[in-house]
């Protein structure tokens, strides 16, 4: 990165530059459904401590697709599991819906569902068996659980195999398996690490429409993906990260001001955008 | 077969390859070589060991006289060979590994069977031949070179036996159908080489006079009879003393069953391989039973789902369950003729609650496959660890239930003695089984603890503790503070000090 080149950061992108894309699903009066205040990680011995995540802030509204992009090692998986209770980290704040996840960690899962890239299934369970042990965990009513798995599993093509232990399914299948798991619950914020991995082109663009479906009726979605096209046509927002880092965040059009792609004179895709900021995002 | 295709003799290079890493793995050892420097060692503490046992052996035969000595050795390796072949047959039937590579090779199915069968043949023989060759190596050295014809006889014993193994396997598969196929091998695999155990003890609780009849018969036989050395039944120990005739049959028969076998079987191998991939999605589509989410209920449930479908459970329980039953006679026929079967069977059932227990323990503690997708939950990890220890508790409290109600009926203080001990060591080797978790897949609880002997040691110890505790308690010793405060030490040595900061759930 050359010494002229506009310094990136997430100080730049002012809330003000935010894209609101439909004010009436992003309430204000709404606690934030996710807020992260100078979170930290670092793995490894003391003396050769590397931060995974480094003093990251972020703040995600409830109705909001935010798409959180990085290369790998960036540290965007440990963020999540993080978020999800799963890694306590050093030092830094996590709200879920208003709820301090660190104080009150029971609560805020109450809130939240994680869907990591390799799904964590029962193999030994079949479809319903496993939504009935999920439901069971987040304490819901058994109609109430027992509608919602029916309606998922016909809503994801599952309802055939729902009697079917896992072992015998698709990567496709049990991602579909556990995104049922996911939803079940009516999470506020869902987060998904790569959830369209081993998806066929059906099954992706069901899977897409969903999440689309869940922001619009108020849950905060936020993932991770490798597929830049989905985050091109689906976030509203999309945060870029490094070195545990956010380098940048706004919707495409802001993405685009801050990229130097911009000096080409040319509409520059998520990618280009992308491949751009970060390298100069390492750079700096 | 296919022309081009890989050869047999490099099929079973690659079988026995794959065999050898997953040996390594037992035995974590890293390099080949100090795999090879940790059997040579054994081996050598084996051949040590087995010093005393082949003199012993050689005043046995020269009392008995070979044959018998050798048929005795039959009647106990056998069971334990077929016992072998059987897991061997359904691994190879239902571990995926390479097979699917395999079967979409052009390969003959015969060739696929082959190796397969070969390879579980040469385990078969490296697992029993690890224990009895170094007896008949030092019986050699003792005895004279007669002995090493148990080389051959045995060799041609396992290949016998694997030959039957396949076939009784995917008889059973065609009969049973793939579901219930793996559980019945199991379980058979289990009660044959729990023979050898048996075999073991069968002479000592044989009434006194009826052992020296069995001994005169077997000195003396009468022409003709199952016992007469000359018959068909004894070809095999005939074959292991020496007699060349005898051998040749033997081996000749060894490898025209496991050929056959191995001829005729190949094609359903193959369909047998691709139906048992196909089992988890052949299962009956509908679930009758109601949605039922409430959270105590659910996550008990789950755990016993998950029991009931752990395809090594019941053959592990019954083994454990088997192996304590020698152990209640040896009392029993301690305590002399006013010896009481309720004192005798009590640190039995302590033992079997215990393992019992630690085997469940361990399914539900270190084989959670969704870990960290529960600890996600809004749950305390405290009650998903109670509902665990629930789950736990009632298959244990099922299976002694009824044994309980025995003793209780014939010694209410021995009943109560034994309920105490057996509640103390379930919980202490489950205690200890979620104290420290091992990282595992449901499925091999066949591997518990291969990952960390000292846990399976101290499982056992704790095991053994309580009950010496519960039969020294009968017999009112104050002794029996001793195995108590052993078992406590054990377990507050293993208790965990503190919790790590990341273990925000138990699973």
């Amino acid at each position: 990165m050359s010494e002229n080149a506009p310094q990136v950061s997430v100080a730049e992108v002012s809330v003000a530059d935010v894209c609101v894309p439909e004010a009436s699903r992003l309430d204000a009066s709404l606690p934030d459904a996710l807020r992260l205040r100078a979170l930290r990680k670092s793995f490894g011995q003391k003396a050769q401590q590397k931060p995974a995540v480094d003093g990251l802030d972020l703040t995600i509204r409830p109705g909001e697709f935010y798409a959180l992009l990085g290369a790998n090692g960036a540290g965007k998986t440990t963020t999540l599991r993080m978020v999800a209770g799963l890694l306590q980290p050093d030092s830094g704040k996590i709200f879920i819906g208003g709820t301090d996840a660190r104080k009150y960690p029971l609560a805020a899962k109450a809130l939240t569902a994680w869907l990591p890239d390799e799904p964590l299934l029962y193999d030994k369970l079949a479809p319903l068996e496993y939504l009935e042990f999920v439901a069971g965990l987040w304490g819901l009513d058994s109609a109430l659980a027992a509608s919602r798995a029916e309606d998922l599993l016909r809503r994801l093509g599952l309802w055939e195999q729902r009697g079917q232990r896992c072992e015998g399914f698709s990567r496709g299948m049990r991602q579909k398996v556990a995104l049922s798991g996911a939803l079940i619950h009516a999470p506020r914020l869902l987060m998904l690490d790569e959830p369209l991995t081993g998806l066929d082109a059906g099954a992706a663009r069901l899977v897409k429409d969903m999440l689309a479906e869940q922001a619009r009726q108020g849950v905060a979605v936020v993932l991770t993906t490798h597929i830049l096209e989905v985050a091109e046509k689906l976030a509203d927002r999309i945060g870029i990260i490094a070195h545990g880092k956010l380098i940048a965040e706004g919707d495409l059009a802001q993405l685009r001001r801050l990229s130097a792609q911009n000096s080409a004179g040319r509409s520059a895709s998520l990618e280009d955008v992308f491949l751009d900021l970060t390298a100069r995002g390492v750079a700096a | 077969m296919t022309p081009n295709s890989l050869s047999l003799p490099r099929l079973i290079r690659h079988d026995l390859m794959i065999s050898w890493r997953r040996l390594c793995g037992f035995l974590r050892a890293r390099t080949t070589t100090r795999a090879v420097i940790v059997l040579a060692l054994a081996s050598a503490l084996l051949h040590l060991a087995a010093w005393p046992l082949a003199a012993g052996l050689l005043s046995l035969e020269a009392r008995d006289g070979a044959v018998a000595l050798d048929g005795m050795g039959f009647v106990i390796v056998l069971p334990w060979l077929m016992s072998q072949g059987l897991t061997g047959a359904t691994r190879a039937l239902y571990s995926r590994g390479d097979l699917d590579l395999l079967l979409s090779a052009p390969l003959s199915p015969q060739k696929i069977l082959a190796s397969r069968a070969s390879a579980v043949a040469i385990e078969s023989f490296g697992a029993v031949g690890m224990f009895l060759l170094p007896v008949v190596n030092m019986a050699a050295l003792l005895g004279g070179p007669r002995w090493l014809a148990v080389y051959p006889a045995l060799a041609a014993a396992v290949l016998m036996a694997t030959g039957v193994s396949f076939t009784a396997t995917l008889g059973l598969f065609r009969l049973l159908g793939p579901k219930r196929t793996r559980a019945a091998t199991q379980v058979i695999a289990t009660l044959v080489g729990a023979w050898f155990v048996i075999c073991a003890q069968i002479f000592n609780f044989i009434p006194a006079h009826d052992q020296a009849a069995l001994q005169e018969a077997l000195a003396h036989p009468a022409p003709g009879s199952w016992l007469d050395p000359h018959g068909a039944l004894w070809l095999p120990a005939r074959a292991a003393s020496g007699e060349a005739s005898a051998l040749a049959i033997w081996s000749l028969l060894g490898v025209g069953i496991f050929v056959l076998a191995v001829r005729a079987l190949g094609p359903a191998f193959a369909r047998g391989a691709l139906i048992a991939a196909g089992e988890g999605t052949a299962r009956g589509a509908s679930r009758a039973a109601p949605f039922r989410s409430e959270r105590a209920g659910a996550l008990r449930r789950k755990e016993w789902r998950l029991l009931a479908r752990d395809p090594y459970l019941l053959s592990q329980i019954l083994l454990q369950s088997l192996y304590t039953l020698p152990v209640a006679l040896i009392i029993w026929k301690s305590l002399g003729p006013n010896g009481s079967v309720a004192l005798s069977v009590a640190p039995a059932l302590v033992a079997i609650a215990s393992q019992l227990s630690a085997a469940l323990a361990f399914l539900a503690a270190s084989s959670e496959d969704a870990g960290d997708f529960v600890a996600t939950a809004p749950v305390a990890p405290g009650e998903i660890m109670r509902r665990k220890i629930e789950a736990i508790g009632v298959p244990v409290a099922l299976m002694l239930a009824l044994p309980l109600a025995g003793v209780a009926y014939a010694s209410p203080r021995i009943g109560l003695i034994t309920l105490l001990c057996a509640l103390a060591g379930a919980a202490s080797t489950a205690a200890l089984n979620f104290w420290k978790p091992l990282e595992n897949r449901r499925g091999d609880l066949i591997k518990t603890h291969a990952q960390n002997k000292l846990v399976g040691l101290v499982e056992h110890g704790l095991s053994i503790c309580w009950a010496v505790a519960a039969l020294l308690l009968c017999l009112e010793s104050w002794e029996a503070l001793l195995p108590i405060a052993l078992g406590l030490a054990l377990l507050r040595a293993n208790k965990p000090r503190s919790q790590s900061p990341e273990a925000l759930a138990p699973a």
